[in-house]
C-alpha cells in the first residue's frame, strides 16, 4: 500500500460504527518535551519523552435516527464513562499495513451546529481516558 | 444508495403536484410548455468516509411558454413563489428524502426568468431551480 487518498477510514464509537458519518479524522498522541541538558562541552540542549497525552477528533454528519451519530455522543457524553474509540485508515483486515488505532476514551462535551443551508455536523473530541493512550492494533478486528 | 434515475424520477414526481405542469425526469428534445425538466449537473462524491455521502446538483428547468406576455409571466411569477400550489421550490421539497431514497434535498435557488430559444427563433419563457441532494454512496 502506498500513498492513499483518505476515503474509506473506519471509526467505531463505543462500538457503534459511524464512518460513513464521519468527513475528518484526527488521531494525535503527544509527548511533553522534557530538557534533560547538563553541562557538557556539545553545546546541545538534550530532551526526552516526558509526560503523555492522546487526542483523537473527529467531524460526523448529524443524524438522530436511533443508534446514530446523536444517540451514540450524547449518550456517552452523558454518562461521563469511558468507551472505546478505535480508527483504521481503511476497512478490511486489520494488520501491519492496515493497523487500527485504539483508545480508551471519554468526552468532555457535546453539541453541535452549522449555518442555514449548510449540512448539520458535529465535532468530537476525545479524550484520553485510561492510562493506555493510543494503541496500535496490527492483527484481530476493529 | 443513491441511483441517479431513481433521483430524478423521484423529483418529477413531486413536480406532479402542480397543475397542468407536464414533468419530465429527463431533457426534452422539443418541450411543450407548461413543462419542466430535470438535468444532473455536478456531482461531488466522498462527502464521507466509506462512501457514506454524495452531493449530488440537479438543475430543474421550467418552460411557460410566452403566447401571452402578462398571464405567462404570472404562472411563472406562482413558480418562483416560495409557497402556494405552483411553487416549484414547495413542490421539489415536499418529500425531501425522495421516498427514502436520499438523505436530504434543498431546493439552492433560482435563476430567474430565462428566455430559450426554439427551433423556428420563437422564445420560451422560464426559468432554472439548483437543486442540492444528499445521498449515500453506498
Amino acid at each position: 500500500m502506498g500513498k492513499l487518498v483518505w476515503r474509506d477510514a473506519v471509526i467505531k464509537v463505543a462500538g457503534t460504527d459511524l464512518s460513513d458519518h464521519a468527513n475528518d479524522v484526527t488521531v494525535e498522541d503527544t509527548a511533553d518535551e522534557t530538557e534533560f541538558t547538563g553541562f557538557g562541552p556539545s553545546g546541545y540542549k538534550e530532551f526526552g519523552q516526558g509526560l503523555k497525552d492522546a487526542t483523537i477528533t473527529a467531524t460526523f454528519y448529524q443524524d438522530f435516527a436511533g443508534s446514530s451519530v446523536h444517540q451514540t455522543l450524547q449518550g456517552l457524553y452523558a454518562s461521563g464513562s469511558t468507551f472505546e474509540i478505535a480508527i483504521s485508515p481503511m476497512s478490511g483486515s486489520i494488520t501491519a499495513t492496515n493497523p487500527a488505532a485504539k483508545m480508551t476514551a471519554r468526552l468532555y462535551s457535546y453539541g453541535f451546529g452549522g449555518a442555514v443551508g449548510d449540512a448539520l455536523t458535529v465535532q468530537a473530541t476525545f479524550r484520553n481516558g485510561g492510562t493506555g493512550g493510543v494503541t496500535w492494533a496490527t492483527a484481530g478486528t476493529i | 444508495m443513491a441511483d441517479l434515475s431513481v433521483i430524478r424520477e423521484a423529483l418529477a414526481r413531486n413536480l406532479a403536484a402542480i397543475p397542468g405542469l407536464a414533468q419530465s425526469p429527463y431533457l426534452l428534445s422539443s418541450p411543450t410548455p407548461p413543462a419542466a425538466e430535470i438535468q444532473p449537473d455536478e456531482v461531488i462524491y466522498d462527502q464521507a468516509m466509506r462512501r457514506g455521502l454524495d452531493r449530488w446538483r440537479l438543475t430543474v428547468r421550467v418552460f411557460v411558454g410566452f403566447t401571452s406576455d402578462i398571464g405567462a409571466q404570472k404562472r411563472l411569477d406562482r413558480m418562483l413563489a416560495t409557497t402556494g400550489v405552483e411553487s416549484i421550490k414547495a413542490a421539489l421539497e415536499s418529500d425531501p428524502t425522495l421516498g427514502g431514497a436520499v438523505d436530504d434535498l434543498r431546493v439552492t435557488g433560482c435563476s430567474g426568468y430565462r428566455l430559450f430559444s426554439r427551433d423556428g427563433g420563437q422564445s420560451v419563457l422560464g426559468a432554472e431551480w439548483q437543486v442540492e441532494v444528499l445521498a449515500a454512496g453506498t
